[in-house]
């Protein structure tokens, strides 16, 4: 497949489909996020009106509350979400998250603001976390799957209250970690700029367009191939067939993790 | 290295750390190879769009590719930007078939993002 069709495949799968973030998909959303409340067994209210101002975040970054002005245009609701653990259960749900008598998790797709008060029609569900943890839990994984948010997107702290960042450090990795982290594999490829190859590196059809070949002044590096990998972007490490041992770690040693999978893949 | 651009939205700090991994793609051609993947994956999301009902954009996309191949390819350039492109819509013809035509374009941006920070760990 050359880069055109490449392009142009990319381009009609883009044009069929649209934001989640249509009107339709809202009143979708609100309807669903009724069921799935009740369903749910919690004890939950529906308030017209903005969330409450002093709750946590969920998400690190709504949408910019101007993203909003065209769907409320349209007459379509703003609907946010405050899971709500109060200190004392008989204070209303509303009233216990405005007076700050509880912890209150908040989320909407579109950062409120008061510039959107006169434009816009904000409904809030107040639902409570009686079982904070494991409501909770539910309530974030509603929210990611029906939202498409990668848990990247949430509020760190929002993820430790419920142990995900635990469960997977890497969705709570800050910017200072990725910037250590690619510190790190450029050190890892240093040396290996001093070290060139003490055999013959993997052989590779020169035709191949999915290959990079490596081979700066001061480099001899091997080539890998991509083919195998390509159709599974996730694909986990093949187990070692009939390659030779020895080449296999020239490779890895050489070329990283990553090429000696390719190559597996590629050789099966 | 960063273009400057403005993030916002659920996919602000993702597009952040595709920052910091694209400036180490376009450092070097060894690293390119040795994560190229995970350099497709940073094109990929920091190319994606970052306010809702906007679509993905090939084209954008492209030029960022060219703007790697430029930065590390020497004369090889043409045919890692090729490379590049080819993998990036082998990516997104994979996410399609796993997707579905249906998914907005949200849901690719997340699963783009969940691949890449697979990739980072390993």
């Amino acid at each position: 497949m050359n880069a055109d069709s490449v392009a142009k495949s990319a381009r009609r799968f883009c044009h069929q489909n649209m934001g989640s973030m249509h009107g339709e998909a809202l009143d979708v959303f609100r309807e669903g996020l009724r069921r799935f409340l009740t369903e749910g067994g919690y004890a939950w209210v529906e308030h017209p009106g903005p969330p409450p101002p002093s709750g946590v975040k969920i998400l690190k970054n709504a949408h910019p509350p101007r993203t909003a002005e065209r769907l409320c245009e349209e007459g379509f609701p703003l609907v946010y979400i405050a899971a709500v653990r109060r200190r004392d259960s008989s204070t209303p749900l509303e009233e216990a998250c405005l007076r700050g008598e509880a912890v209150c998790y908040v989320y909407g797709d579109v950062e409120w603001a008061p510039e959107l008060e006169d434009k816009c029609r904000p409904v809030t569900f107040y639902v409570d976390l009686k079982e904070e943890k494991k409501a909770l839990e539910a309530l974030l994984l509603y929210i990611a799957r029906t939202r498409s948010l990668p848990w990247i997107a949430f509020n760190r702290d929002v993820l430790k209250v419920v142990g995900l960042c635990d469960a997977a450090p890497n969705i709570c990795l800050t910017e200072e970690a990725v910037a250590k982290k690619v510190e790190a594999m450029k050190k890892q490829l240093a040396p290996q700029r001093l070290e060139p190859p003490k055999s013959p590196t993997v052989e590779t059809s020169p035709d191949d367009t999915a290959n990079v070949t490596a081979e700066s002044d001061d480099t001899a590096e091997t080539t890998t191939k991509n083919k195998g990998a390509a159709v599974d972007i996730d694909k986990p490490h093949a187990p070692a067939a009939r390659l030779d041992p020895a080449v296999l770690e020239l490779v890895r040693r050489c070329c990283g993790e990553e090429c000696v999978s390719r190559l597996l893949a590629c050789h099966e | 290295m960063s273009r400057g651009r403005a993030y916002g939205g659920p996919f602000a700090e993702v597009q952040k750390f595709a920052d910091v991994v694209l400036g180490g793609c376009k450092k070097s051609l060894q690293f390119l190879n040795t994560y190229f993947d995970l350099c497709v994956l940073t094109v990929l999301i920091k190319t994606a769009p970052a306010g809702p009902m906007v679509r993905l954009r090939p084209e954008i996309v492209r030029r960022l590719v060219e703007e790697v191949a430029a930065a590390v390819g020497g004369g090889d350039r043409e045919r890692i930007r090729n490379a590049m492109l080819k993998r990036a819509g082998e990516m997104m013809a994979q996410l399609r078939r796993e997707l579905g035509d249906s998914a907005p374009s949200e849901a690719y941006v997340a699963k783009l993002a969940e691949l890449f920070l697979k990739k980072l760990e390993a």
